[in-house]
C-alpha cells in the first residue's frame, strides 16, 4: 500500500501511473531477456493474461505459455503512447501501444539479429500497488495486432511510403 | 538508502527527460548542448571508454550529412539518493546519402540496442555520468549503410 504518508490526490495519480508503467516494462524486459522469474515477479499472483484469444491464469499457465515458444525467438517489446488512470491510490488502468520485433534463426540468436518480423499492438491492462509497495499486473490483454508488418527486410522497411500518416 | 516513492517518481521523470535531451540534442547535433547534460567525471564507451573531455573530439567524427533519430523506450530505473542506474531500448533510424540532405531523405539502417547507464543528481539536476549503449541486438540495413550514430 501506499499509504504511509499524505500523499495529495494528483500526485497520487502520477504515481499510479509511473507504478503501473514500472510494471509493464519490467514484465516485458523479463519476457525479451528469457526471464520466466522476473517476468512473474511483476505479475500479482491472481493475474488473468488474455494472450491470442486464451485466458491464462497464474504462473503455471505462463510457463506454459512461454516454454511453448520457439527456443530461438529473439523478441523485443517497444512499450509506447503508455498512459494509465488511477482508479485509486495502488489501482491503476493502462492503455498502450506495444511495438512487438521479433527475429528466430533457427539458431541460438547471435547478436545484432536481423528483425523479422514487426507488428503493433493496442494493449490495455490493470496493475495494483501490492502490501510490499511493488506494482505489480493483475489483468493484461494485447489485442490482436491491427498493424502487422510480416516478415519484413530491408527490402519492405526501407520502401517508405512518400506520405506521412 | 531507501527513497520515498515521492523522490522516487520524481528522479525517474528527470531522470528519463535528462536521456531524451541528451538523445534530441544528438540528434541535432548540437554537441556543445550534449555535453552540458554530463557530469565533469563522467564516462560514454563509444567504441571504447571515453572521458568528457575527449566527448566533443569524438563526436566531430560523426557524418555531418547523417539524420539521425533515437528513440528511447521502456526506461527502467533503480534509484537511490542522489544516484540512478538505468536501462532502457534505444532504437536508432539512421539515413545518410552522402551529402548534406535537401529535405526528408530515406532511411538506410535501424539497430536496437539495449542501453544502460547512470546519473547523479547535482545542485537539483540529474546529470549523465555513465553510458553503454552495448552492441545492437537488432540490426536491419539497407544500401549505402551509414556508420553508427
Amino acid at each position: 500500500m501506499m499509504a504511509d504518508v499524505m500523499v495529495p490526490k494528483e500526485t497520487q495519480g502520477d504515481l499510479a501511473e509511473a507504478g503501473a508503467r514500472r510494471a509493464l516494462t519490467g514484465f516485458y524486459r523479463a519476457m525479451d531477456c528469457g526471464d520466466m522469474d522476473a517476468m512473474l515477479a511483476c505479475c500479482h499472483p491472481e493475474m488473468v493474461w488474455e494472450r491470442r484469444g486464451e485466458v491464462l491464469r497464474g504462473a503455471d499457465d505462463f510457463r506454459r505459455a512461454q516454454a511453448s515458444k520457439s527456443s530461438t525467438l529473439l523478441a523485443h517489446h517497444l512499450i509506447l503512447n503508455f498512459t494509465a488512470q488511477a482508479s485509486s491510490a495502488d489501482r491503476a488502468d493502462f492503455e498502450t501501444l506495444v511495438l512487438a520485433i521479433r527475429s528466430d534463426s533457427g539458431e541460438a540468436p547471435a547478436m545484432p539479429q536481423s528483425p523479422g518480423y514487426m507488428s503493433m499492438h493496442r494493449c490495455t491492462g490493470t496493475a495494483i500497488c501490492d502490501d510490499d509497495g511493488q506494482w505489480r499486473l493483475i489483468h493484461y490483454r494485447p489485442e490482436t495486432p491491427d498493424m502487422d508488418a510480416g516478415t519484413i527486410g530491408p527490402t519492405q522497411f526501407f520502401a517508405w511510403p512518400g506520405q506521412a500518416g | 538508502m531507501a527513497v520515498t516513492e515521492q523522490y522516487r517518481h520524481a528522479a525517474e521523470a528527470d531522470c528519463l527527460r535528462t536521456i531524451i535531451t541528451f538523445y534530441r540534442r544528438l540528434d541535432a547535433s548540437d554537441y556543445a548542448g550534449v555535453l552540458a547534460l554530463w557530469h565533469d567525471d563522467g564516462t560514454w564507451v563509444r567504441q571504447r571508454l571515453f572521458a568528457k573531455h575527449e566527448f566533443m573530439e569524438s563526436l566531430k567524427l560523426r557524418s555531418p550529412n547523417a539524420v539521425v533519430f533515437h528513440v528511447v523506450s521502456n526506461a527502467m530505473f533503480e534509484i537511490e539518493k542522489g544516484r540512478a542506474r538505468f536501462s532502457c531500448y534505444v532504437t536508432s533510424i539512421v539515413g545518410d546519402t552522402g551529402s548534406p540532405p535537401q529535405g526528408p531523405i530515406p532511411p538506410n539502417a535501424m539497430r536496437l540496442y539495449l542501453c544502460t547507464g547512470e546519473l547523479v543528481e547535482q545542485d537539483g539536476k540529474w546529470l549523465m555520468f555513465h553510458y553503454a549503449p552495448g552492441k545492437p541486438r537488432l540490426e536491419l540495413l539497407g544500401t549505402g549503410v551509414p556508420s553508427r550514430g
